[in-house]
Parts: C-alpha cells; sequence; structure tokens
C-alpha cells in the first residue's frame, strides 16, 4: 500500500504562447513569484522541463534557470523534468550541477531522459536511435570519476514512460516520474512489477505528473478544460509541422512501449486529451487523485500552467491545491 | 576625456560565493558584475559560469552581467546560444559576454563562436533553418574577446577587446568597446592605494586611456569575503569616483573620497533622533 508523502508542481518552463503574450523575460520573473508561493503553501517540489526551437519562450537550458530558482528560494526541491540527456555531456552536466549545489546544497534533482523530437535530435546532431544508449552511457558517467564529486548530492530521478526507460529506473534504483493517466500510470507499475519480479533491480519510488485544476463551478471547470485542449491542439499542429525531421511515427497517449517513441501528441482528439485532466471540486480531486496513490504513486506532481493562466487564477488553484486537496492525501494510509 | 565604466570579476568565488557578495556588489554601484576569469589565471567550465550567473540573475536587478567564458573542442555553439539568450532574457538585457583566448584551434574557436552569435536567427537542421530561441533581449549582444583574437577577429565577430597590462594598445576605431584589466597584489585595493592614492588612481586612468579604454575591469582573484568587501567598498568609494571625474579633478576628489574612506568622523553616521520630551 502506497503512501503519497510529496507534492510538486511540473513544467514551469516559461511559455509565452498566443493566448497570454508577455515579455520573455517576465516570465523568468513569473516564475520565480509562482514558485516562492509554492514554497510559501508547503509544495514539497517544482521542476522544469527541456525544449529547444520554442517560438514561446520556453527554456532550452535549464541550468541558469534552475540556479535563479535555487537562489530565489530557500527549502522546495529545484529539478528538471525532464533532462534531455542525450543533448549533454556527463562534463556539462556535472560542472552545471556543482554551481547548483554550490548556490543551494542539496536541493537539485534531475529526471532524466531521452527526448523524442527528431528536430532536436538533428539540431545537437545526436544519432536518435542511439539515445537509450546515450543515456544509460551518460548516466553511467556520472556516477563514477570525475564527475561523481562534481555531482554532489544532486537526486537522479528518471523521466519518461517507455520501457527501457522503466527498466533504467529499476535497474539503476531511481526515483521514476511519468506523465500519465491513470490507465497508462497502471501499464507503467505493471511494466516494474514485471522487472523486480524478474529480479532486475529495486522497486524505485513512483511519482506522477498530471494536470489538476479545483473549480466547483461548471463554467470555469469548462474554461480551464478548453484551454488545456487549445493548448494540445496548438502543439500537436506545432508537432505536425515538425513532420518533416519526424522519422518515427509519434503515439497519440503516452504509451509503454518497447521503442519508447515518447508521449505524441499528433493525432488525439484534443478534447479527449483534456478529458485526462483532473478538474472539479477538492474532494473529487483528492479522490482522482488517491486512485494514483492506489496504484503505487508515492509522488503526485500537479502541472497547473497549462497554457495562458492568467497569474491570479494559477495562485488560487494552488492555494486551494494546498489547502483543501494535500492534506487529505499527505501521509494518509487508508 | 573618458569617464570610464568600473567592473570588477571575481573568479576567486564558487557559485554560492559569488551569489552572496552579488547584492553587495550591485548596492555599491558598480557598474559590471564579471564571472569567470579575464586573465585567464583560472580555468572555468563555461557552463558552470552560465548557472552561477543564472543565479546571479534572481539576486541583482541593475548591475550589468558579464560572463567569460573559454572555447575549446568540448564547446558547443548551440549550447553557447541557448545559454546566452537564456541568461540575457533571464537578466532583462544586462548581459555581456566575454571570450577567453582561443586553447587548441584558433580557427575552430572563431567558427563556433561565429555559429553561436549568429544562432539566434537561423540554425541549420536537415537543410532548415531553425531560430534557436530564446534570442537576447538586447537587439545586439555585446562582447568581448581575450587581446589573443586580434583586432581583425573582434571586428567580424562585431566585439571589443580585453587587453590587459602586456597588450599594445588597440586601433580602436572600429571596436565595440574595450576593457582595461587591472590586477592589484594580493587583491588589496586599499592597501595597494594607501602609499601614493591620488598617483595609484592617476596611473589606472592613465593606463585605461592609453588602451582606449571605455572601462576598467579589476580582477580580484580572493576567495575571502572579507578581504573582497574590504576592496569592493575602496573600489566603489574611492576608485569609482575618481574613474567618472574630470583629469582636473583627480586630486581634489582622491584626497576627499579617501579621506572619508580612512577618518570615521563624528559626521559619518546620522546622529540618533533625540528621545522624546
Amino acid at each position: 500500500m502506497a503512501v503519497c508523502d510529496e507534492f510538486g508542481l511540473a513544467s514551469f518552463s516559461q511559455k509565452s504562447t498566443y493566448m497570454e503574450p508577455m515579455p520573455f523575460h517576465a516570465l523568468y520573473d513569473q516564475t520565480i513569484e509562482e514558485v516562492q508561493l509554492a514554497e510559501e503553501l508547503g509544495f514539497d517540489s517544482v521542476w522544469m522541463g527541456e525544449h529547444h526551437f520554442s517560438y514561446e519562450g520556453q527554456c532550452p537550458t535549464v541550468w541558469p534557470a534552475l540556479a535563479r530558482l535555487l537562489a530565489a528560494t530557500e527549502r522546495i526541491k529545484i529539478g528538471a523534468s525532464v533532462l534531455l540527456l542525450p543533448f549533454h555531456t556527463a562534463e556539462r552536466v556535472a560542472h552545471a550541477c556543482a554551481a547548483l549545489q554550490s548556490i543551494s546544497p542539496g536541493r537539485l534533482r534531475l529526471a532524466m531522459g531521452t527526448g523524442y523530437r527528431e528536430l532536436e535530435f538533428g539540431a545537437h546532431e545526436v544519432d536518435r536511435t542511439q539515445r537509450g544508449a546515450l543515456r544509460r552511457a551518460r548516466m553511467e558517467e556520472l556516477r563514477s570519476a570525475p564527475y561523481a564529486e562534481l555531482m554532489g548530492p544532486t537526486e537522479i530521478w528518471m523521466g519518461g514512460e517507455a520501457k527501457p526507460v522503466l527498466r533504467h529506473a529499476v535497474a539503476y534504483g531511481a526515483p521514476l516520474l511519468v506523465h500519465a493517466d491513470l490507465p497508462h500510470f497502471k501499464v507503467v507499475k505493471q511494466v516494474v512489477d514485471e522487472e523486480l519480479a524478474a529480479g532486475n533491480g529495486t522497486m524505485p519510488k513512483l511519482g506522477v505528473i498530471r494536470e489538476v485544476w479545483v473549480e466547483e463551478d461548471p463554467v470555469r471547470a469548462r474554461w480551464f478544460r478548453r484551454r488545456y485542449a487549445e493548448l494540445w491542439h496548438h502543439y500537436a499542429g506545432i508537432a505536425n509541422a515538425e513532420s518533416p525531421f519526424q522519422t518515427v511515427a509519434t503515439s497519440a497517449k503516452v504509451d509503454v512501449k518497447e521503442t519508447g517513441t515518447g508521449p505524441g501528441i499528433t493525432t488525439q482528439d484534443p478534447m479527449d486529451i483534456a478529458d485526462m485532466a483532473i478538474i472539479g471540486p477538492p474532494d473529487e480531486v483528492a479522490e482522482r487523485l488517491w486512485e494514483f496513490v492506489d496504484a503505487g504513486a508515492e509522488a503526485l506532481v500537479f502541472h497547473v500552467r497549462v497554457g495562458g493562466m492568467p497569474t491570479a487564477a494559477l495562485q488560487e488553484n494552488l492555494r486551494r491545491l494546498a489547502t483543501e486537496v494535500i492534506p487529505s492525501i499527505r501521509g494518509v494510509v487508508r | 576625456m573618458i569617464q570610464f565604466r568600473l567592473a570588477v570579476a571575481l573568479p576567486g568565488l564558487d557559485a554560492g560565493g559569488l551569489l552572496a557578495l552579488a547584492p553587495e556588489v550591485e548596492a555599491l554601484g558598480l557598474d559590471e558584475l564579471w564571472y569567470g576569469d579575464p586573465t585567464g589565471t583560472t580555468s572555468f567550465d563555461a557552463t558552470y559560469v552560465i548557472t552561477a550567473l543564472g543565479g546571479v540573475t534572481a539576486v541583482t536587478r541593475r548591475i550589468r552581467l558579464g560572463a567569460f567564458v573559454e572555447l575549446d573542442r568540448s564547446s558547443g555553439a548551440l549550447w553557447l546560444a541557448e545559454d546566452l539568450g537564456t541568461l540575457d532574457q533571464a537578466s532583462d538585457g544586462r548581459l555581456t559576454l566575454g571570450v577567453g583566448a582561443p586553447r587548441d584551434d584558433a580557427a575552430a574557436a572563431h567558427d563556433l563562436l561565429r555559429r553561436a552569435l549568429t544562432a539566434w536567427t537561423g540554425w541549420t537542421v536537415g537543410g532548415t533553418s531553425v531560430p534557436v530561441t530564446p534570442a537576447p533581449a538586447q537587439p545586439f549582444l555585446p562582447r568581448v574577446l581575450a587581446s589573443d583574437w586580434g583586432e581583425e577577429a573582434a571586428d567580424e565577430l562585431g566585439a571589443g577587446l580585453v587587453t590587459g597590462p602586456g597588450d599594445a594598445a588597440p586601433g580602436g576605431t572600429r571596436l565595440r568597446r574595450v576593457l582595461r584589466t587591472v590586477e592589484v597584489d594580493g587583491d588589496d585595493v586599499h592597501a595597494h592605494l594607501a602609499g601614493d592614492v591620488a598617483g595609484g588612481l592617476r596611473t589606472w586612468r592613465e593606463t585605461a586611456a592609453a588602451a582606449g579604454a571605455d572601462s576598467v575591469l579589476f580582477v580580484l582573484h580572493s576567495a575571502d569575503p572579507e578581504l573582497l568587501r574590504r576592496s569592493l567598498n575602496v573600489l566603489a568609494r574611492v576608485v569609482m569616483p575618481v574613474l567618472r571625474c574630470a583629469d582636473f579633478q583627480v586630486d581634489t576628489v582622491s584626497e576627499s573620497a579617501w579621506r572619508w574612506q580612512e577618518e570615521l568622523t563624528e559626521f559619518h553616521e546620522l546622529p540618533p533622533a533625540p528621545a522624546p520630551a
């Protein structure tokens, strides 16, 4: 029986889309304000993603951005989810971690991921077919001399839903952070259990990222759902526009595949995707989150800034999550 | 007559030490804070420098930031472009790039730097040009090169030069800017000036002017925060006023500023308000 003792926020990655345009530098200030609020409200962690060639300002290099967040907070864990490890050398990761640990020791996490966009692999001149091998090789380098010392107490997680990533997490004994709805989270847990039954490692801590919005009013709940669908539709369009670069088809939902193509977004109806978000009054949200905990989740990470979220609404959502939802789950055994 | 900007580099500190001192440097009114080592005495990993300055952007609001990086075979043009764009956006347009002397292959370093500095207008992927994001907040990211690069390379890259004591004065008319580095024995600016304040300051002004410099960059290698604080105070309270004044004012400003620095008088601090009757 799992007990969930950790609550975080995901995808604080600075996006200025057509829905809420703003200067890029203001995005960085806005992020600090939100992370400071998250810390004040008792959230345990905040995670930033990595993607490249984003017109809307998404941060492609997590190192200076993580440093800003560490410098502006005191307690909350700050992490990258995911760090696209094939695009970094072990030397670069290790030196960045040394700087980050120097700024605030013991608060840094990296969820190691693999990447899936052909455009990004092409730009970094990395052979996409070697990405899994590169991820494993980099992680081995990072826990060996001379890099292990530079890494210090950096917490290494794994991020992703593909089978090789899950196997790697079990073999490595690293906590695992997946972005999945309940059915797919159960599949993830099943794969992990199979690996454990085969004696291939140790049980990783399981964390799940979910879109969550606390709202009783059906009109405002619909607003959130439509915003989320709009965002998904938009990024599906961008993914489709990248198709000349994409030699491997992406799948619609988070999928657990042998090859691990990553969470594709090109073929699913955006409203179906929006239905995967957890939206409702506090007790309903808590109950749906409990389903993840019952399925084995020990960390719940909320994706709340889903594109063009007005700051006041986002802050209200964070407050309600912290005061009306999390207390009924944190550390509770049922 | 040149009014010099005053910049300071603190390569002796680790990232945490830099973060701790950065707000004080800003509060003292210095013009620029640099990290990395413009003198090449200490070797820095470029990612370490960029990451440390990322933290500094969160604890400062005004002071310009300089990232002095060294390029070698393991450097990546795409990394550099993304790092610089992000750091300039995060600092709201306060970044200047400094580049150390090429270590391995000057032509390769030149090519890498050129690719990085043009990446925001297009990075070729599979025959298609894709802009690297985010572009810097500044329309033109200021950049300076170690003097080993030479004026021709600086001119081509739209850069200025960092010159030191052994360098000939650059021709300069096409250069964007020139930083003249100054290293102080023991990093103790106070002790250095104590014997002949006006003479020492005049020397710094004259050597900077002879180099065609717009800025004087003090490189303090110490890792001792207290020694650095003492030197930073002297830079702000004595050196900076003299770097900004006219030639004929040097003696007067030097004397006043040094005396104020040295002699604690009864009118340095506002007396407490009298207790109500």
